[in-house]
């Protein structure tokens, strides 16, 4: 077990706390009550601040609440099978091949007949990022079979990023203004804009891929011996290797396709879980990840909206704030380990 | 071949196709120690790989019991034969409890979570082989040696009849490799059926402990025999330079002496 048997009700209560004040915060300011009674029934369901927290903030809050847990196992999924510490969905070059799936999917949307993608909802777009972020990452594992040191691997993704850019800005050159505008808008990355049915696309891919993560704690442990030793264990390690991988594309494309890329989330969570539990147990560790990740953003939403000096709800770009966050940790994590190589 | 926890029939290992050796037979009893000899590169690591079922042998099989191991997955076959590989590189902030209880995977189902018997194992292996006091140690924060009983104690928590070792003794200091060698044979005669390969470079200690030597030499035919056997001649075929290297430690004929069935000039004539 962990060493402090209150870490997860602390995380819990974490979460929590987060979620109230992303609900909270934002370009009118609501209090304690209104959120309560926004939440919990009571008061008038057609007072202005209900209106607000029913359309706005709750789909915000809950896109952040299931993003952050996502992106926190993807990242620990791809930093397990890839044996990297920077290992995460952005710095792999898979959030730039979601991109490019969703670059492909406006441009093509002229072509398909509307009435088909009436009907189909959000999942188009939940597919085309899924795939494209499943198709980076094959590469990259295509590339981690000939390049074995972190560096090379990271460098790779890189490559892959711009790639991903050169392709998109070349559809975007066949794209009219107004597609153009939505891709621009999808890039800046944001939960502002995700709605109830895309949270419902978002949750059920996410919820499979959770679970589905969870399940394989087993063998995912193991793998943390290298190849060979996860296969005297009895892991079958190419097939599960890709499994793994299939699954993090579909928790980080789904993720992508609603929130646009969000920076450091994926890199920074399973660090901060595993300085937490002190233990490499994915058993014990993924819940970690899950909820630190839910916090993370909840915490990084709610800074993004929060009142001014003014009084004023700001909103300031998502990632700005994440990577604020982000950035000082991945350089911290870099000269820890060249510090402890050398 | 009944009361054969592991043999292998015209078994023919190497890498890309390439065979290091004409292929062979070779039967391991139940309960005996058999320590692997070679020079670097004669193909320890390769035939330990093959008889764990980690590759596939390049023509011939490998049974555990009456089961070829190609019939087996990976799972059976994790819980009837445990590898422990030299250099793992393993992650530095894995703790010494962890690593062992991982041992615990073919056993345990996929689904669930069964922390409390991974501890429990753990804790009973690192106390046989007093090691208690890196329960709670990253690995980083260990000496080679230390990382190197906790693979041991890996491999047993996987508590499997087959154990398969390479270079278990490397990092330790002598009187500790000695005190392993004879905690493996204890292990192999303790009970019915179990059967320690180990491949190591303390040929000395390997002529006073093992039951039987399996001496690997590139392109040669594998010698498998008692350790007096060995050193009669085997020993110096398999690595060139060998009477050099007991005239470079002063070792001369009647100084050293193998004890066996009879007595033998370990330096030869």
């Amino acid at each position: 077990m962990t060493k402090n048997p209150l870490l997860f009700p602390l995380l819990l209560l974490a979460v929590v706390s987060a979620f109230f004040l992303d609900v909270a915060f934002g370009s009118v300011s609501l209090g304690a009550r209104e959120v309560w009674q926004g939440l919990f029934g009571g008061g008038d369901p057609t007072a202005l601040s209900n209106v607000i927290l029913r359309e706005f903030r709750l789909p915000r809050a809950v896109a952040a609440l299931v993003a952050g847990a996502g992106l926190g196992v993807a990242g620990f999924l791809l930093q397990t099978q890839f044996r990297s510490p920077l290992a995460g969905p952005a710095e792999l070059g898979v959030s730039s091949g979601a991109g490019l799936g969703v670059a492909a999917l406006l441009l093509a949307e002229p072509l398909l007949p509307p009435a088909l993608l009436d009907a189909l909802g959000p999942w188009p777009l939940a597919a085309a990022s899924a795939l494209g972020a499943g198709a980076a990452m094959l590469l990259v594992l295509a590339i981690a079979a000939r390049v074995w040191d972190s560096a090379s691997l990271l460098l790779a993704g890189l490559m892959i990023a711009s790639a991903c850019g050169a392709a998109i800005g070349l559809m975007q050159y066949f794209t009219d203004a107004a597609r153009l505008k939505v891709y621009s808008l999808w890039g800046f990355g944001g939960l502002g804009g995700v709605t109830w049915p895309q949270n419902a696309v978002m949750a059920a891919c996410v919820g499979v891929g959770l679970v589905a993560a969870l399940a394989l704690s087993r063998p995912l442990y193991a793998t943390l011996l290298g190849d060979s030793a996860a296969a005297a264990l009895g892991v079958r390690v190419r097939a599960f290797r890709v499994t793994v991988l299939l699954i993090a594309s579909l928790l980080a494309g789904a993720i992508t396709a609603f929130c646009g890329p969000i920076a450091f989330v994926g890199l920074a969570v399973p660090h901060l879980a595993r300085a937490l539990v002190r233990r490499s147990d994915p058993r014990v560790l993924q819940p970690a990840c899950m909820l630190v990740g839910a916090a993370l953003l909840l915490l990084c939403d709610a800074i993004s909206h929060a009142p001014g000096p003014g009084g004023e709800g700001g909103a300031l770009p998502l990632n700005a704030i994440t990577s604020l966050f982000g950035a000082p940790a991945v350089l911290y994590f870099l000269l820890r380990r060249s510090g402890r190589s050398s | 071949m009944t009361g054969v926890p592991l043999f292998a029939r015209g078994l023919s290992v190497g890498h890309g196709g390439a065979s290091l050796f004409p292929s062979f037979d070779l039967a391991f009893h139940s309960g005996e120690l058999v320590c692997l000899l070679g020079r670097n590169g004669a193909g320890k690591t390769t035939l330990l790989k093959t008889l764990a079922g980690l590759m596939p042998p390049l023509r011939g099989s490998v049974f555990f019991g009456e089961n070829p191991i190609s019939d087996l997955s990976g799972r059976e076959r994790a819980q009837r034969a445990a590898l422990s590989l030299a250099d793992p590189g393993l992650p530095p902030y894995l703790l010494g409890r962890e690593l062992v209880g991982l041992g615990r995977t073919p056993h345990a189902p996929w689904f669930a979570s069964a922390r409390e018997t991974d501890d429990a194992v753990a804790s009973r292996i690192l106390k046989e082989l007093e090691c208690e006091h890196l329960a709670d140690r990253p690995l980083g924060r260990m000496s080679d040696g230390e990382r190197q009983r906790l693979g041991l104690a890996r491999a047993l928590a996987q508590d499997a009849p087959i154990l398969l070792l390479d270079e278990p003794l490397s990092h330790l200091d002598p009187p500790a490799k000695a005190k392993m060698l004879g905690f493996l044979r204890d292990w192999a005669r303790s009970v019915s059926g179990r059967v320690v390969v180990a491949a190591v470079h303390e040929v000395d200690l390997a002529l006073c402990f093992a039951d039987r030597c399996l001496l690997l030499s590139s392109g040669a035919s594998p010698f498998f025999g008692t350790p007096e056997e060995a050193a009669l001649g085997p020993l110096r075929t398999a690595f060139p330079g060998w009477p050099e290297y007991w005239d470079a430690l002063g070792v001369r004929k009647g100084r050293i002496r193998v004890e066996g069935s009879g007595t033998v000039d370990a330096a030869g004539g």
